[in-house]
């Protein structure tokens, strides 16, 4: 299954590959950084920090036309303003999330590889 | 696709086939608004100050504009209170301001700058960022009580950003 849509972000971007490598990149670490957030809000249990990193990351996955990821984070998000009861469910929807998202970083990376090497030329 | 074949022949003359398929007018103003698409737009006499905490968002706000002008004076600051010094700083035109921002968030500090505005006429044209509206959706009313004159849905779309910019352009509301 793949993740990226590259197609998508090109026309966005008006075929500017420099322009989509360099989104890439800086996405892929801005991703990382706030997954990083929403981890340690969850540990500590901070709803209120979780709630912060949760609407960062929507956006930039929204800007990446990850639709299902949102969906997934909009799941935690419910389940955090509920109670601790479903404590559970919120770490294995955040074990999915993570999983999911590390293929996308895995697949952002590959594609500014390919990139850089277009770009280069 | 609602077309039609038919087939009428005769023996030892040949075979006639009609082959008719049903298309709509194209429509013209569609053609043009997507070649406008890739029209250039000369903001070099526009100030803008994007107000935008995320260091990503701050650098995709800032390649959006450039899609399309290549002339830009833009000054991007990371939180309210810097933009309240800013624009005290300087007289900016459009203002592309996030709503969750650290400390003051976006709506208060379009109020404060309202505030300074108050008793002047070049009043900058504020635009609010965020991710509390769809793309479809007219801009919430309320975010106009707090000064703002239009919202932009986020994830930011290049075309929807230089379309509502170019809006106030045109109906010459800058000043």
């Amino acid at each position: 299954m793949s993740y990226i849509k590259l197609s998508l972000l090109e026309t966005k971007l008006k075929g500017r590959k420099d322009l989509v490598s360099k989104h890439l990149e800086l996405g892929g670490h801005q991703l990382m950084v706030e997954i990083n957030q929403l981890s340690s809000a969850i540990n500590a249990n901070n709803v209120e920090d979780a709630q912060r990193a949760i609407h960062k990351l929507k956006s930039l996955l929204g800007y990446f036309y990850q639709e299902d990821l949102v969906a997934l984070l909009e799941k935690i998000k419910a389940l955090l303003e509920e109670d601790a009861v479903n404590e559970p469910l919120i770490q294995e929807h955040f074990v999915d999330f993570k999983d999911f998202t590390s293929q996308l970083m895995l697949e952002m990376k590959q594609a500014v590889d390919r990139y850089g090497r277009l770009v280069k030329r | 696709m609602g077309g039609a074949v038919t087939v009428s022949s005769e023996l030892s003359k040949g075979t006639v086939f009609h082959l008719s398929i049903p298309f709509q007018k194209v429509n013209e103003d569609a053609m043009t608004l997507k070649e406008d698409e890739h029209t250039m737009v000369d903001l070099g006499d526009v100030s803008i100050l994007a107000v935008e905490d995320n260091p990503f968002n701050q650098i995709v706000l800032k390649d959006n504009l450039e899609l399309f002008s290549e002339n830009l004076d833009l000054d991007v600051v990371g939180n309210g209170y810097e933009a309240i010094e800013a624009v005290q700083r300087k007289q900016y035109n459009i203002i592309l301001m996030d709503i969750q921002l650290p400390g003051i968030d976006g709506r208060e500090t379009a109020q404060r700058i309202q505030v300074l505005y108050e008793e002047q006429e070049n009043k900058p044209i504020i635009l609010g960022i965020t991710a509390g509206i769809s793309k479809d959706s007219d801009a919430d009313a309320s975010f106009r009580d707090f000064g703002f004159n239009d919202v932009i849905a986020k994830p930011v779309d290049p075309n929807d950003l230089i379309n509502k910019i170019t809006k106030f352009l045109k109906t010459d509301e800058l000043h």
